[in-house]
């Protein structure tokens, strides 16, 4: 009885509640932006503990990657790309170089543009691209994204292109547990002259940067090559985290949300029938303002593209 | 009971065509903005600040427009518009 009690006084209007439900009051609301950031601060504390409970889990592979792009060229009428290991053999460096320089961007802190990649894994392009992505958990919506950026779309589609070459690492970047993904697109090449692209540059095509062999003066990265027997080692001594911390962060936040709409709900419902006169806001335009942002969760996802 | 509510809510929809019709086009041009750049965090964050703060506005206005105006609806709108903002926030800090 006592917890029947309980809910009508949080959940209905009622003499206890002055006719309005205790969580609609605006200490209730205060409860519930309250339950949100100390759920957040929990679950970013048991994220950076060792227990290796939270973090982040991803399904993506290379061939999936090699397959839906080229899925995606065939849909726009271009040939599928080949497969290229020296591209690969760049797209692993360059995501070493991230991880090693703790940076998210197609030029390094240290001024490495995405072409020294190439150059260093013996890579002679005549035509040159570069697609990054972070954080996502499948290949799928890892593409789409790509495919809806203008920029990154036009390295996936662009008809110059003959060879692709990918990386999927795993490591920790920016204080958080990831999953590095590096595209590079190319044409091989001889003595033309090389032009390159990435979607950080201005959309015209292919923009002349630099020459393709190194030239005196210009200094070419001293970088151990990163196999990919190394990479899939790497991937096999981690063992994955049992629960993905931003889908953890979402489901506490649809949780708590859903109980908002549902106390909302009840008080209009009943306060309606009961033709009761109170000064308070309109439920059913909180309703309608937090279902759009339930509706911006579920399209929001956790994966970032450069 | 439904019926009742109903009636009510088409009542109150025709009275402040105006009121809702602009909530609705905030609610729209959020969802759609929020769909194109659902990978860039900090517009994302930018444009959840705008439509919680288009959210408090139009509270005030609406209940101005109605005489219904007290300081504890205003408090109750910036409360329901913080609300949203940490929802969205907090999934990217």
């Amino acid at each position: 009885m006592r917890l029947i009690a309980r809910l009508h006084h949080y959940f209905t209007p009622h003499t206890s509640n002055n006719f309005r439900a205790k969580l609609l009051h605006n200490s209730g609301l205060l409860l519930f932006i309250g339950i949100i950031l100390s759920s957040n601060v929990f679950i970013r504390l048991l994220d950076s503990t060792s227990l290796h409970i939270l973090g982040f889990t991803s399904s993506i592979t290379i061939n999936e990657v090699v397959i839906k792009t080229n899925e995606e060229r065939i849909k726009a009428g271009l040939p599928a790309l080949n497969y290229s290991e020296k591209l690969s053999d760049a797209a692993r460096r360059k995501a070493a170089n991230m991880l090693e320089e703790n940076y998210w961007a197609h030029n390094s802190p240290s001024g490495k543009n995405p072409w020294v990649w190439f150059k260093a894994a013996g890579y002679n392009y005549l035509y040159a691209g570069e697609n990054l992505a972070k954080d996502f958990g499948d290949t799928s919506r890892m593409i789409s994204a790509w495919m809806a950026s203008p920029t990154h779309h036009d390295n996936i589609v662009n008809p110059k292109y003959k060879e692709i070459g990918i990386a999927v690492v795993p490591g920790t970047l920016l204080g958080s547990d990831t999953m590095l993904v590096v595209q590079l697109f190319g044409a091989p090449g001889g003595g033309a002259l090389p032009v390159d692209s990435s979607p950080t540059e201005a959309p015209q095509a292919n923009q002349e940067v630099s020459n393709n062999t190194p030239q005196s003066g210009e200094p070419v990265p001293q970088v151990k090559a990163v196999t990919q027997e190394s990479v899939d080692t790497l991937i096999a001594e981690i063992s994955p985290p049992k629960y993905n911390s931003f889908e953890l962060k979402k489901v506490l936040s649809l949780f708590t949300t859903a109980l908002f709409i549902i106390a909302l709900l009840f008080d209009l419902i009943l306060s309606e029938s009961a033709v009761l006169s109170r000064r308070v806001g309109k439920n059913w335009a909180h309703i309608v303002f937090i279902n759009i942002i339930l509706l911006a969760i579920t399209i929001v996802h956790a994966g970032q593209i450069r | 009971m439904q019926a009742k509510l109903d009636n009510h809510m088409i009542k109150d929809v025709l009275e402040n065509k105006l009121d809702y019709s602009i909530l609705a086009l905030i609610s729209g041009t959020y969802l759609v903005m929020a769909y194109r750049f659902q990978t860039d965090y900090s517009y994302l964050f930018d444009l959840t600040l705008g439509f919680a703060l288009g959210y408090f506005l139009w509270g005030i206005y609406h209940h101005l427009r109605n005489h219904t105006l007290h300081i504890r609806i205003v408090l109750e709108y910036f409360l329901v518009s913080a609300l949203g903002l940490v929802i969205i926030s907090t999934l990217f800090v």
